[in-house]
C-alpha cells in the first residue's frame, strides 16, 4: 500500500463569494475592511489573480474612481495587503464582455447594444448565484471610446501609486466543438452597422478576381472574421498602450457553464454536477486555454473538479509564462502539460475521418494541442518535440514553407497530402529535390512517404484512401504511424467516468536516472467507486505518490488504484528511454 | 445523461427564421424562404439530445437532428415535429417562442428563479391532446 486517502489543502474558502475559484478574488464582493483578513487564508507564496471590475470603478463613464469615494475601489491598498501576505499578484483585464459581470462588465450608462450570438439569441448566462448576467456590444464605438479612457485612467493610476503588480489582458470565450470562440464574437445590429462601415472603406482592397475565387458565403464570413479582429486589436493595444510597463500580455479564459446555451441546460440544475464539466475542462485545456468555473457554484466543485482546475491553470499559466520569458527558473522545477502531438485543423472532421481522434483515445488521450492557425511557428525561437499534423487542404504556400522550415529545423512534422493545390505540391516537391533528400516509400494501408533531415522527419501520406477503411485498419495505420516517431506513454486500464492527464517536467539533480519526471493525475468524478491499473512497463517506474485523495492504491504487477466517489490521485514517475 | 428518457411536465423550444442564423438568399439558396430551424429545445432535465430527435428521422428525413434543428417548412411543420418529440419524453404540454420573443423576455429577467417567465410570458403553449383526455375523471368521460 503506498497511500491512503487525505484531504488536499484548500487555498481559500470555498463558500465565500468574494473566491468565486481558481484563487480570483472579486474585491466588489466584500466590504474593504475585511480585504486583509480574507486575502490571509490564502497559502503564502501562491498568486492571486483580481479581475479589474470596469463598471465598478464609475457611475458615469466619465469619471474613475480608484479608492477616492468608495475604499472596496482601491486596488494600491489590495495590492499592498496581498504583498504582505506573501502573495503574487496579477491583475486581469477584461479585453471582451465577461460572464460573470451584469452587462458583461460595461458600464450601466454605456449598456445600450445588447450582443448578440450567432444563433440570434442575446447573450445570457448564469453566475455562481443564479443571476442572469447579459452581454452589451463592445462593437459600440462610445463603449470603445469609454474604454479607452478607463484602461488610461488605470494606466495611470497604476502609475503614480506605484503599484507593482502586472495587469494581463484577458479574453474571455467558451469552447464548441474543441474550439474556443470569443466573447468578442457578436452579430448585433450595431455589430453588423460596424462591418457595413468597414466593407465600404475596404472596398477597393480585393480584386475582381479575388471576389470570384470565392464563394459570397465564404467571403461574408471572412469580412466578418476581419472586422472582428480589427476591432478586437483596438481593445487590445488601447489596453497595451496605456498601461505601458504593467501590461504582461494576454490570458485567454474558457468559462465552465459559459457557453451561450448553457443556460438552457444549466437552470434546470439537471446539469450542475461534475461529470458534466470534466470533459468540458479537458477539451478547453487542449487549446492551450485557461478553464475558469466562476460561473460554477461551490457545490458543483468542491471536489475533484477543484483539484482538476487548479492543476490544469498552474501548468497552463507557467507554460504561458514561460512563452512570454517570465518563468525560466520555475522551469526546471515545476509540471507542464505533457502533449506529444499538435493538430493543426481549420475542421476537426478532415481528422475525425481519417480515425486520428479514435487513435488518440486508445492511447494518448488529452495528450495533444489543437490548433486554428500556424501563427506560433512564425516565432523564430520556434522549437519542439512534439509531433505536429498538417492537412494539406488547409494550407497555402506560406503556409506550408513554414511547416517545411519546421522540419528543416528538426521538427517532426506529419503531411494528410491529399486535398494540396498544385502550388503546396510544387513546393513540397521542390524542398525534396533541393535539399536532396531521399523519400523512403511504404505502401501500408496508403502510400506513405518519409523523409529525414538531422532530427527532422517528415512524414506525408494521402487520407483519401483511408477514409473507405473500417476503423480497425485506420487504427492500425495511426499505430504504424505514430511508431516512427518513438512517442512512450503509459499504458492504463480504466472503468468509465474516469479521466486522467499526464504533465511533465525535467529531472531533477537526484532523479539524474531518469529522462524526465511524468506526473499522472486521476480523477474520479462519478458518485462511484471506480478502478484504474497503471500497465507495468520497461520505460517507467513509480518515484512517489505526490497527491491523493479518497485512493486505495497497491502496486504489483503494475499499480493498481481503487478511487472512491471523487477521488483523486497523482503519482510522479520516472521516465527511462 | 439519460435525462430526457424520463417524463417531463413540459418541453421548450425556440425556433428562428434562417435570416437571423445568418442564412440569407443572397449567401445561401439551399433552404426554401420560409425556412425555420429549431435553436433551443429543451425540458428540466436539459437540451434533448441530438439522439431522441433522431428517432423521428424517418418523419423528416430532410432536417439535422444536431443543432439548429431543420430546416422546417413553417411554424406548422415545426409544432407538429415538436409534439411527435414531446411524446417519446412523455411531455404533457410543448411551449414555443421564437428569438424575437425569447430576447423580449429577457429583457425582463435578471434572475435564474424568473428564467422560466420568459417562456410563461411570451410562448405559445400547445397542450397534448391525448393527456387532455386522460386528464379527465371517469365520470367527464362517461358524460362527455
Amino acid at each position: 500500500m503506498l497511500g491512503n486517502g487525505e484531504n488536499s489543502k484548500r487555498d481559500v474558502q470555498n463558500d465565500d463569494p468574494s473566491f468565486p475559484g481558481e484563487n480570483w478574488f472579486f474585491y466588489w464582493r466584500t466590504s474593504f475592511s475585511l480585504w486583509k483578513s480574507k486575502i490571509a487564508k490564502i497559502e503564502p507564496f501562491t498568486t492571486i489573480y483580481i479581475p479589474i471590475n470596469w463598471a465598478f470603478h464609475t457611475e458615469s463613464g466619465d469619471h474613475y474612481d480608484f479608492g477616492n469615494s468608495k475604499p472596496e475601489t482601491d486596488l494600491k491598498y489590495l495590492a499592498d495587503i496581498a504583498h504582505e501576505a506573501s502573495l503574487e499578484i496579477v491583475f486581469l483585464l477584461p479585453l471582451c464582455p465577461v460572464p460573470y459581470l451584469a452587462n458583461g462588465g460595461i458600464p450601466h450608462l454605456l449598456a445600450n447594444h445588447v450582443a448578440t450570438y450567432n444563433n440570434g439569441l442575446n447573450y445570457a448566462f448564469l453566475d455562481q448565484d443564479g443571476h442572469i448576467n447579459k452581454f452589451y456590444s463592445f462593437f459600440d464605438p462610445r463603449v470603445h471610446t469609454a474604454y479607452k479612457r478607463f484602461v488610461w485612467s488605470l494606466g495611470q493610476y497604476f502609475s503614480h501609486k506605484g503599484i507593482n503588480a502586472k495587469v494581463m489582458g484577458m479574453i474571455g470565450g467558451h469552447t464548441k466543438r474543441l474550439k474556443f470562440i470569443s466573447y468578442f464574437e457578436d452579430f448585433s445590429t450595431v455589430f453588423e452597422k460596424g462591418l457595413g462601415r468597414f466593407l465600404q472603406l475596404t472596398k477597393d482592397d480585393s480584386s475582381d478576381e479575388e471576389l470570384e475565387k470565392i464563394s459570397l458565403v465564404k467571403k461574408e464570413s471572412k469580412n466578418q472574421k476581419k472586422f472582428k479582429a480589427m476591432i478586437e486589436l483596438c481593445y487590445i493595444e488601447s489596453a497595451e498602450q496605456c498601461l505601458g510597463g504593467h501590461w504582461g500580455g494576454i490570458l485567454k479564459y474558457s468559462f465552465l457553464g459559459g457557453s451561450p446555451g448553457d443556460i438552457f441546460n444549466r437552470y434546470s440544475g439537471a446539469y450542475e454536477h461534475p461529470t458534466y464539466y470534466f470533459p468540458k475542462a479537458f477539451e478547453v485545456m487542449l487549446q492551450d486555454v485557461i478553464p475558469s468555473s466562476v460561473l460554477l457554484s461551490h457545490a458543483v466543485k468542491d471536489n475533484v473538479l477543484e483539484d482538476l482546475l487548479k492543476e490544469f491553470t498552474s501548468s497552463i499559466l507557467l507554460k504561458d509564462k514561460m512563452d512570454n520569458g517570465i518563468a525560466e527558473e520555475e522551469f526546471d522545477t515545476s509540471f507542464l502539460p505533457l502533449r506529444f502531438f499538435e493538430i493543426y485543423q481549420t475542421n476537426l472532421d478532415s481528422w475525425n475521418q481519417v480515425g486520428l481522434f479514435s487513435y488518440l483515445r486508445q492511447g494518448f488521450e488529452w495528450t495533444y494541442v489543437l490548433r486554428d492557425d500556424l501563427k506560433h511557428l512564425e516565432r523564430p525561437e520556434y522549437a519542439s518535440e512534439r509531433v505536429h499534423l498538417f492537412d494539406c487542404r488547409d494550407l497555402d504556400e506560406i503556409e506550408i514553407k513554414l511547416i517545411l522550415k519546421l522540419f528543416l529545423n528538426g521538427g517532426r512534422v506529419i503531411l494528410n497530402r491529399d486535398g494540396a493545390s498544385d502550388e503546396v505540391n510544387r513546393k513540397i516537391e521542390a524542398f525534396v529535390l533541393s535539399n536532396k533528400l531521399i523519400k523512403a516509400k511504404i505502401n501500408f494501408t496508403t502510400l506513405i512517404e518519409k523523409v529525414d533531415l538531422g532530427d527532422g522527419s517528415l512524414v506525408m501520406f494521402g487520407g483519401d484512401r483511408l477514409l473507405k477503411l473500417s476503423l480497425s485498419k485506420q487504427l492500425d495505420f495511426w499505430n504504424s504511424i505514430i511508431d516512427l516517431f518513438g512517442v512512450m506513454h503509459f499504458e492504463l486500464d480504466y472503468d468509465e467516468g474516469v479521466f486522467s492527464y499526464t504533465q511533465t517536467r525535467a529531472a531533477g539533480h537526484n532523479e539524474l536516472s531518469y529522462e524526465e519526471i511524468r506526473r499522472l493525475s486521476i480523477f474520479n468524478p462519478t458518485n462511484y467507486k471506480r478502478k484504474v491499473k497503471i500497465l507495468p512497463s520497461k520505460n517507467f517506474a513509480l518515484i512517489r505518490l505526490a497527491n491523493n485523495r479518497d485512493v486505495d492504491i497497491k502496486s504489483g504487477n503494475g499499480v493498481h488504484i481503487e478511487l472512491k466517489p471523487n477521488g483523486h490521485a497523482a503519482l510522479d514517475f520516472g521516465h527511462f528511454v | 445523461m439519460n435525462f430526457m428518457r424520463k417524463n417531463v411536465e413540459s418541453v421548450k423550444l425556440i425556433y428562428a427564421h434562417k435570416s437571423s442564423l445568418g442564412i440569407t438568399k443572397e449567401t445561401d439558396d439551399l433552404f426554401g424562404d420560409d425556412s425555420y430551424f429549431v435553436i433551443h429545445f429543451f425540458s428540466k432535465y436539459g437540451q434533448i439530445l441530438p439522439e431522441i430527435i433522431s428517432e423521428i428521422s424517418k418523419d423528416y428525413p430532410s432536417i439535422s437532428s444536431e443543432y439548429p434543428i431543420g430546416p422546417f417548412a413553417d411554424l406548422g411543420e415545426i409544432k407538429s415535429f415538436s409534439l411527435k418529440i414531446a411524446k417519446i419524453v412523455g411531455a404533457k404540454e410543448v411551449c414555443l417562442l421564437s428569438v424575437y420573443d425569447y430576447n423580449n423576455g429577457l429583457e425582463m429577467v435578471n434572475h435564474l428563479n424568473e428564467f422560466g417567465d420568459v417562456f410563461k410570458s411570451n410562448g405559445e403553449r400547445i397542450v397534448l391532446i391525448e393527456d387532455k383526455i386522460k386528464s379527465q375523471g371517469i365520470m367527464e368521460r362517461l358524460f362527455s
